[in-house]
């Protein structure tokens, strides 16, 4: 029985690798402005997962609980390594095509989203990037969904103000509702 | 560029996944399932030592008080009797007198006497009752049984008790009784028969 248990479980983790990776990675990059922290915190929050698979009562929520590994590691990497603006200066997002338009882009977004707090940052990711909703962010971060709905709406509030101090980043949050 | 609220989860999966993401991710976690494996292996193995050595011992116990199968076909018999309500009574005297032993006392008298053959060995069978009915079976067999030396000499069978002994070169007894006995008294008795 534990040796078909196990199998089940290899099958089912091997499916979180293709299905999620990609989106646990986009959020640590989103996170950390770093491709290589981003990827060594997923491998890492992979790691993890598999040695607590079997805590994981309902596997359909796999992602949440992904998620939620890769938060502690974020945080740990965090408090050990301040995000300033050296930091923001040597953001790799697209390390390949550093100087591409798109790259570009994507630094003016990881600039505004560094004008949030961390947890602004983090529950603005959980509903735009991965579409969870306020009652899912809720959960997974264990706050009133009051909370969460402030966060966004306060998030929201800094990234319009941003716009107006900064029209030059052609960054339109207007209609960010 | 971000322009409005759809606009910014498109953004926001914009950049690429490195390629060699995924396969790092598999590679690692083939070498935990490997460790995994070995760590489980490793603590398992001390069990699986104390396991062995259990069966080893439960095995061993089981061969050497195992019950000896002329107990078995003894007890086979008496059932046998009881059912049959077999009371026959044969002169028993000369055989007593031959291989030197003596008839119980008066106060335990012998209920049933015959000679039988329980596990290809010739026997004589005598029961003897006591006053609160309980009841010994003798089945007394000039020379040795065949049993093993691991086997066990004592112990219980059914709802009897019964033990081996050889009170001379020539003569071996096993003894069956009822738990009811006075253990005493039952002392008493073999020894007055096979010992005086």
């Amino acid at each position: 029985m534990s040796f078909l248990k196990k199998k089940t479980d290899k099958a089912l983790f091997s499916q979180w690798i293709t299905h999620y990776h990609s989106k646990l990675y986009r959020h640590a990059l989103w996170m950390t402005g770093n491709q290589d922290s981003a990827m060594e915190m997923v491998q890492e929050t992979y790691y993890q997962a598999w040695l607590v698979m079997h805590q994981l009562k309902d596997k359909n929520k796999a992602l949440p609980w992904l998620l939620t590994i890769l938060r502690r590691l974020v945080y740990r990497e965090q408090r050990c390594q301040y995000r300033d603006v050296e930091t923001i200066n040597q953001l790799s997002l697209l390390d390949n095509q550093a100087d591409s338009p798109n790259n570009d882009q994507l630094l003016d977004i990881y600039k505004a989203l560094d004008h949030l707090s961390a947890t602004q940052r983090e529950t603005l990711l959980l509903h735009a990037l991965h579409g969870f909703s306020y009652q899912e962010i809720s959960e997974q971060l264990n706050v009133p969904i009051g909370t969460v709905m402030s966060r966004i709406a306060r998030a929201r509030e800094t990234l319009r103000k941003l716009q107006k101090s900064e029209p030059s980043k052609i960054i339109q949050f207007n209609d960010f509702k | 560029m971000m322009q409005d609220d759809e606009q910014l989860p498109q953004q926001l999966n914009r950049p690429p996944v490195p390629k060699a993401l995924e396969n790092k991710i598999r590679e690692n976690w083939a070498i935990q399932c490997n460790e995994t494996t070995n760590k489980a292996w490793r603590l398992n193995r001390p069990a699986l030592a104390f396991s062995i050595t259990i069966v080893f011992a439960v095995v061993t116990l089981q061969t050497v008080y195992h019950t000896p199968t002329i107990t078995k076909a003894a007890l086979q018999d008496i059932t046998s009797d009881s059912q049959q309500k077999i009371g026959i009574t044969v002169p028993i005297n000369h055989f007593a007198k031959q291989h030197q032993f003596h008839l119980p006392p008066p106060a335990m008298p012998i209920k049933m006497t015959k000679y039988c053959t329980i596990d290809e060995t010739r026997t004589l069978h005598l029961l003897v009752e006591n006053a609160d009915q309980s009841q010994v079976h003798f089945f007394i067999h000039p020379g040795e049984f065949k049993t093993a030396f691991w086997q066990a000499t004592q112990g219980q069978l059914a709802a009897m008790s019964w033990k081996l002994i050889q009170p001379k070169k020539q003569l071996s007894v096993l003894v069956l009784h009822t738990q009811s006995i006075n253990q005493n008294h039952l002392e008493d008795l073999i020894q007055t028969m096979f010992y005086t």
